[in-house]
This record gives structure tokens, sequence and C-alpha cells, in this order.
């Protein structure tokens, strides 16, 4: 019994031990870029399905519209479900067509260089990090920056073949370099747990009176120039070596739905 | 099969609509309710399906959730699997494993609810198990 009980254990860990070591070795394929070809092929496939959810998603999420449509299911509610269906299909492919055509216009009338790149990118999903339909095919790069008009939205932190993870501005792991352009002080803009932002390492004698524009230095990351956002609260005292301030961002995230993935 | 295919609806639903991975929660749930190999089986490939569609490193995830996995098995053997206190603390402790292994940000709200959607899953879950039966035998007649 204590033998048959062993040789169980042992098969689990076995088990156990095989996948993990499977797991790292798709691991070790993934950054020599072994499985790009399954990966490519298979995010052929998935990426346009999440953009189609993901579009569809408005209705989804109110559950007072879901439950209305389940006390109301009669036979006649499904037959013009189908009809419904072939034209939400139709509506979301030219609300798509249409949101991406005026982004561009709005960031053709945007004063940023003429030599910067521009690649649209569908936003496909939404958490701790933004997922953007467009990857390494497109021409994305990680470190790329994202912007919606002159707005800085975040950072390309992973590319995968035919999508990308964008780091926020706000998100904690996020931290730019920035000035202020009434006064020209430097300062560190850090992201935080909130949708909020913690502009730091400005000096004392920088004036920093609230509602002040942050916008990217350049020094390292995003390129110089872009804004972050305005600041709302000023935080550290005058006893302080340097002034501490809350940011909120200029644009929200949920607002849009295409951005711009910057290449200099 | 079945598992396979309401892993890769979960990660879209996930990514796509509620912002949220649910299949973390939803592995460490089948964790508690099946035998281990069914489970680190279940983790290597809900890992590799939520590494395909968040386009994250492959193998990563996969390491993650069999990680999390592991700890509910080895906690299985020393306390009370059933009891609902045990069940919510090692819930928590694989997400945060998940958290920690994933090197995302941890958080407390992140871990709060994936052991609250764990809590919802085990229900269904063992409803599921409860209409399937799990030791019978395939008869081939030829």
């Amino acid at each position: 019994m204590a033998l048959a009980r062993r040789f169980a254990f042992t098969r689990e860990v076995r088990t156990f031990l095989i996948l993990a070591a499977l797991s790292l070795l798709l691991v070790f394929a993934d950054r020599t870029k072994v499985i790009t070809v399954l990966r490519r092929s298979v995010e052929s496939i998935l990426v346009p399905v999440e953009r189609a959810v993901f579009d569809a998603s408005p209705a989804v999420r109110s559950p007072v519209d879901a439950l209305r449509y389940w006390r109301s299911g009669t036979a006649r509610i499904a037959d013009l479900e189908r009809q419904v269906t072939q034209l939400t299909v139709d509506s979301a492919k030219l609300s798509s067509l249409e949101e991406e055509n005026q982004a561009m216009r709005r960031l053709l009338g945007a004063p940023l260089p003429r030599q910067w790149k521009f690649i649209p990118a569908p936003i496909i999903g939404r958490g701790d990090e933004i997922s953007l339909g467009v990857g390494a095919v497109d021409g994305v790069e990680e470190g790329d920056a994202v912007i919606w008009e002159e707005v800085l939205l975040g950072t390309v932190a992973h590319v995968s073949q035919r999508q990308s993870l964008m780091l926020s501005v706000s998100d904690s792991r996020s931290s730019i370099p920035v000035y202020l352009p009434d006064s020209g002080a430097d300062g560190l803009l850090q992201g935080r747990f909130s949708s909020q932002m913690l502009l730091t390492q400005v000096l004392q004698s920088a004036n920093l009176p609230l509602g002040t524009v942050v916008v990217t230095s350049g020094t390292f990351g995003p390129p110089r120039g872009l804004v972050v956002g305005k600041v709302s609260e000023i935080l550290s005292d005058e006893t302080a070596i340097f002034q501490e301030a809350v940011v909120e961002p200029t644009l929200s995230l949920d607002s849009v739905s295409t951005v711009f993935v910057t290449k200099l | 099969m079945g598992l396979f295919v309401l892993s890769v609806l979960l990660a879209i639903l996930g990514k796509s609509i509620f912002g949220y991975s649910l299949v973390t929660p939803f592995v460490l749930a089948v964790s508690f309710r099946s035998s281990p190999q069914r489970s680190f089986l279940f983790a290597f490939v809900s890992g590799l399906v939520v590494s395909f569609v968040y386009g994250t490193p492959v193998g990563r995830e996969s390491l993650a959730l069999l990680f999390a996995s592991g700890l509910i098995h080895l906690y299985g053997g020393r306390f009370s699997s059933r009891h609902w206190a045990f069940t919510l603390i090692f819930a928590g402790l694989g997400s945060l494993i998940y958290s920690l292994l994933k090197g995302r940000a941890v958080r407390f709200e992140t871990i709060s609810v994936d052991t609250l959607l764990v809590g919802i899953a085990l229900p269904l879950i063992r409803w599921w198990q409860e209409r399937t039966p799990q030791d019978s035998a395939r008869l081939k007649v030829s």
C-alpha cells in the first residue's frame, strides 16, 4: 500500500517535472524565435477574433441588456437576432474603419514632427496592460511610444508577431522623464496603482502651480514634446529638496479605440 | 478537450471584455477538484493558451500556472482540501505564486478577485463533475 502510494506520488512529481521542463524549453524556443512561425499563424487567427469580441464588448458588458434579452427570448426575437447579427457585423466593420479614419485625421492635425512614423493600432484588450492589434510584422518594437494626437498614452512593453502589450503611463512600472514647459524644470513621472501618476525630482525653485501641463523631455524613453498630463495636487512641503505632485492623465484610455505606435 | 475549449473562450473573454484574466482562477479551481496529473496538464495547456491569446512569452504562463496548481496539490495531502477556509487561503496563495512567477505586480485586489472567482467556479465545476461520470469505463464493441 505504502509502495503504491509512493509510486503514485513519484508519477505525479514526474509529470510535474516533465511539464515544467517543457515550459522552460518553450521559453527558450520563444526567445530564440524558433516558434515565430507557429505564433504568427496562431495569432493571425486569434487577433481578428479578439478584435471582433472587443468591438462587441460594450453590448455584452451591460448586464441589464443581457437580462432583458434573456427574459424576452421569444422565437420572433431569435429570428430577428440573426438579421441583427449580420447588420452588427457590417456596422462594426464600418465603425472600426471610421474610427481609424477619424483618428488618422486628428493625428494629421496634431503638431508633431513630420519625420515620425505612425502605425495605427486598434485596442483589442484592456487590463493591467493594454493589448494592441499590431506586432512585429507591422514594425512595432519594444519601447516605442503609443500616442493619441499629441498625448502620450504609454510605451510598448512586449511585442509578439501580430499583437503587442502597452504599458500605460499610469502603470506602477512606468517611469518617464518629463519637463514643465511653463517653468522649464525637469522631473520624473512615475506611475501609481491608480490612474494617477507621481511627478518627482522637480527642484524646489521651480514654479509648480496646479494645472501645469507635463510634457515628455526625451532624455530617455518616449520622444520629447508629448503631453502626458496635468498637475492636480501638490504633495511636498517647502522643506523638502524636491517637489512632488500628483498628475492626472490628459486622456482616459477608455475613450479611445484606435491609437498610434510612434517611431522616430 | 472541453476544458481546453473553455480555457480558450475564457482567455479571449477575459482579455477583450472583462480586462481580467479568467484563466488563472479557473485553473486553480480545476486543481482543487481534479487529480494532480490532470490538473498539471490542464495548467500547462491553459498557460500556452494564455500566452498565445495575450501575446506574452510562451512557456512562462505555463510554468506559473503549473507551480500554482502544484501548490494546491502539495497542500491537498496535508490539509482537508474540502474545507472552505483552506480552499480560500490556498487559492489566494496560488494566485500570489502565479503573479510572482509571471513577473507582474502583486496586488491585493488581484489576489482577492482571483480567490473570489475560485469560490464561484468551484461549485460550478463540482456540478459539472457530478453530471459527468469520472470513473466510467469505455466498452468498445466491434
